[in-house]
């Protein structure tokens, strides 16, 4: 018996080292499948030029990573065929030119590509479409020096927009802040609304409160309205805002109600805790022996 | 009152047997009442679960194509679904909880020496029974983080080279992945069989060997009282979470309906079921993870007939101590692991 | 003596009373759980004149809260929810192309609401309807 027990011992505390030391798991959990394409076999390798290397770790911090977006889906390629995944034949378009980033970008943010080229037309190197209005797009395709999409969001790194995105560093380089500061302050308000719809929607959430129908709509008012500043036209941005602040007021309506019912649940579930609390000790004192 | 009581008891003859468990249930004063109290916590966390499972039955819907809507339905919109279905499920894992600790505590007092052998036999059984009715419920919401956890979890006896395909299909119903037919195989379990086995028992565990029980109806320390007290400390904890906590074991995969396609980012087991988890984990050959698993289930359900000594005291055997931290130190250590 | 058995005799009424308000907090909900009966959903019918709609054309419109869209496809009608499957986006028709395209991550569907391409994770939601006479009457 004792030597069983002594063994027992051994294998527990075995097991304790062994739990303690061992890093990596036996495959039973697999990397996530946006890992698991073959662009990451050259580019994350220690004998990749460090310029292409560092994407690599860039893209696993941005919004595109989190969201299952892998290298082939903007460049092209085949993502699980090596040999193919630099392959024009297999849509391999590679790294876009400066003046080009629009429309790469563009592949799938098409709303926000509308708003940069006004006419609606997707424009040839030499504006052979409609007439540009948007003053960023003019000066990019005119002198080539304009910003493009990296400019203000990164190219492998891009994180969620958020209104700091127009600050005196990015904006300043080839203008006068005035003007952006202009732009911030007619997006100022909305902006915040925003903000703080996304914060109480998540509370509600956390508190099991149905939101998708809210959160859906908190959504596409955001993309629309962020489509909106891209058209870098302060005056449309003021006439528009309206419209915006009254759909974000009545989503702040559906979001209170959302609240009430929150709080009610949770004064109900601790009023019971109370009772309880009561019955207990009222219960303990009733029956416990007398001294 | 009283007049009614006395009218109850000359057609039933309960009030002796009433009076004998409850304010005549006494103990010898050296017991650790808080030790002892867990019995009737996890006594009326059953109790709790078999009502609000009862409740839930009225709206759940048990078809691939409406449980999880059903689900939705019942937190959403009838008034007052949130309360029933966070009980049952904030419930279900205080019921685990409190019955490993009265495991721990029946190991750690040697309760389960002779004469009452049979008593941890019955016991290690209701362990198994109350796990598998915690696996079962878990598929029912039909959640992304049902179907894959339960996917994994039936994926485990296919390691076994002859029988173990022939089990993993009985277990879901088909011979494919997890589908409607498992769902309706689990709600079967889950609400029919497993329940029965679980009062049948219960019967066993505590009314079979009712003679053991104390009996003291002088002197001693009564129960009832500290009984009382841990029973609203269950309460407590119960509705602390419903108000504060409501999500806390609703992750975030627990709100998408189930997609077959979709492999989540990270698939893990509930927190009870990360320790054996983890050892599949660790072990390089799948079949000799889950064949050590086996052999451990077998010598924690024979254990009152492994250790034979008459001690009782725990301190008094230091190798016996050891392998008893040793233990819950690997089971913590481990579940911690399988969390990050 | 006597104040023990007054306040055994409080205890006893004060542990009444939270029992019974225990009992009276537990039952209510389940009473109204019990009791509860989904109103089927009447929501007001959208009608739309049938020659409003000619072949190839499209109309939006909104039916219960979700905002829809009503098509005269070559094979008769379709009405969609224009909520995208993705993240919520509302979708466009894009008649030249026959096809339904989200503006927010380019998601495009047929014109029966399958995904054609792009992250969009199921088709799009479709809404009874009928066409009495010369109106259609959706939803």
């Amino acid at each position: 018996m004792r030597i069983c027990l002594a063994a027992i011992c051994l294998m527990g505390l075995l097991a304790l080292a062994v739990g303690c030391n061992h890093s990596s798991p036996n495959g039973l959990a697999g990397k996530p499948r946006v890992e698991r394409i073959d662009c990451l076999i050259c580019h994350a390798a220690k004998t990749m030029k460090p310029a292409y290397r560092k994407v690599v770790p860039e893209w696993r911090q941005s919004v595109h990573y989190k969201n299952g977006i892998a290298c082939n889906d903007c460049h092209g390629g085949d993502p699980n065929n090596i040999a193919l995944a630099m392959s024009p034949a297999h849509g391999f378009v590679g790294v876009p030119t400066y003046q080009g980033v629009m429309q790469f970008c563009g592949k799938c943010h098409i709303d926000i590509l509308k708003s940069c080229c006004m006419g609606g037309a997707r424009h040839s190197i030499n504006m052979g479409g409609a007439p540009c209005t948007n003053s960023h797009c003019v000066a990019l395709m005119t002198t080539g020096k304009g910003p493009n999409c990296v400019t203000c969001h990164g190219a492998h790194e891009v994180k969620k927009a958020n209104i700091n995105l127009i600050n005196p560093q990015l904006c300043g380089r080839c203008h006068s802040y005035a003007l952006a500061k202009t732009m911030k302050a007619a997006l100022w308000k909305t902006e915040k609304k925003i903000e703080a719809l996304q914060k109480n929607l998540k509370t509600l959430k956390a508190g099991l409160i149905p939101t998708s129908d809210a959160e859906q709509v908190l959504y596409r008012t955001k993309e629309s309205y962020r489509s909106l500043f891209h058209t870098v036209d302060v005056k449309m941005v003021q006439d528009k805002t309206a419209a915006y602040d009254r759909k974000l007021d009545a989503l702040q309506g559906q979001v209170q109600k959302g609240f009430q019912e929150l709080y009610f649940r949770r004064n109900f579930a601790l009023w019971l805790m109370l009772i309880f609390l009561g019955l207990g000790i009222a219960f303990f004192l009733l029956t416990r022996k007398p001294k | 009152m009283s007049a009614l009581r006395k009218w109850l008891d000359i057609r039933t003859g309960l009030a002796e047997p009433v009076r004998t468990s409850a304010a005549g249930h006494r103990v010898p004063r050296d017991l650790v009442l808080a030790f002892y109290t867990l019995r009737m916590v996890a006594f009326v966390a059953i109790v709790v679960q078999i009502i609000t499972g009862i409740v839930l039955l009225f709206y759940y819907v048990p078809q691939h194509q409406y449980a999880f809507k059903s689900v939705q339905v019942i937190m959403d919109q009838v008034p007052y679904g949130w309360l029933f279905r966070l009980i049952h499920v904030v419930g279900s894992n205080l019921l685990v909880t409190v019955v490993l600790l009265h495991m721990t505590t029946a190991f750690f007092l040697g309760s389960y020496k002779k004469p009452h052998e049979f008593t941890w036999v019955a016991g290690a059984f209701l362990l198994l029974t109350v796990m598998a009715l915690c696996l079962s419920g878990y598929l029912l919401p039909w959640s992304q983080l049902s179907y894959w956890a339960i996917t994994v979890l039936t994926d485990v006896p296919t390691a076994f080279p002859v029988v173990g395909k022939f089990i993993t299909q009985a277990l879901r119903g088909v011979s494919g992945p997890v589908s409607d037919a498992t769902l309706r195989r689990f709600f079967a379990l889950h609400v029919g069989l497993l329940p029965l086995l679980l009062i049948l028992l219960l019967v066993l565990h505590d009314g079979v060997p009712a003679h053991l029980r104390y009996r003291r109806r002088r002197g001693g320390e009564p129960v009832i009282s500290t009984e009382a007290v841990a029973v609203a400390l269950y309460f407590i904890a119960m509705f602390s979470i419903i108000a504060f906590f409501p999500g806390l074991f609703l992750p975030h995969d627990a709100h998408v309906p189930a997609d077959p396609l979709k492999t989540p980012l990270h698939i893990r087991p509930e927190w009870y079921f990360r320790a054996p988890y983890e050892i599949l984990k660790l072990i390089p050959s799948k079949f000799l993870g889950i064949a050590v698993q086996l052999v451990l289930v077998a010598v924690f359900i024979c254990w009152p007939y492994l250790d034979r000594s008459r001690e009782r005291n725990i301190l008094k055997r230091p190798l016996m101590l050891a392998v008893f931290l040793a233990t819950i130190t690997a089971w913590i250590v481990l579940t911690i692991r399988g969390t990050y | 003596m006597s104040a023990g058995m007054e306040r055994r005799g409080f205890l006893k009424i004060l542990t009444s009373i939270l029992g019974l308000s225990a009992l009276g907090t537990l039952a209510y909900p389940l009473f109204r759980y019990i009791f509860f009966v989904k109103t089927a959903s009447t929501g007001a019918t959208v009608t739309v004149p049938v020659a409003g709609l000619p072949e190839g054309s499209a109309k939006d419109l909104v039916v219960g809260d979700t905002p829809a869209i009503i098509i005269h496809k070559p094979t008769g009608y379709i009405v969609f929810s224009r909520v995208c499957t993705h993240l919520g986006c509302l979708v466009n028709y894009h008649k030249d192309r026959q096809l339904l395209i989200c503006p927010c991550h380019n998601g495009i569907y047929d014109l029966d609401g399958n995904v054609v391409s792009g992250p969009p994770p199921r088709p799009l939601p479709q809404f009874p309807f009928k066409v009495v006479g010369d109106k259609i009457e959706i939803g």
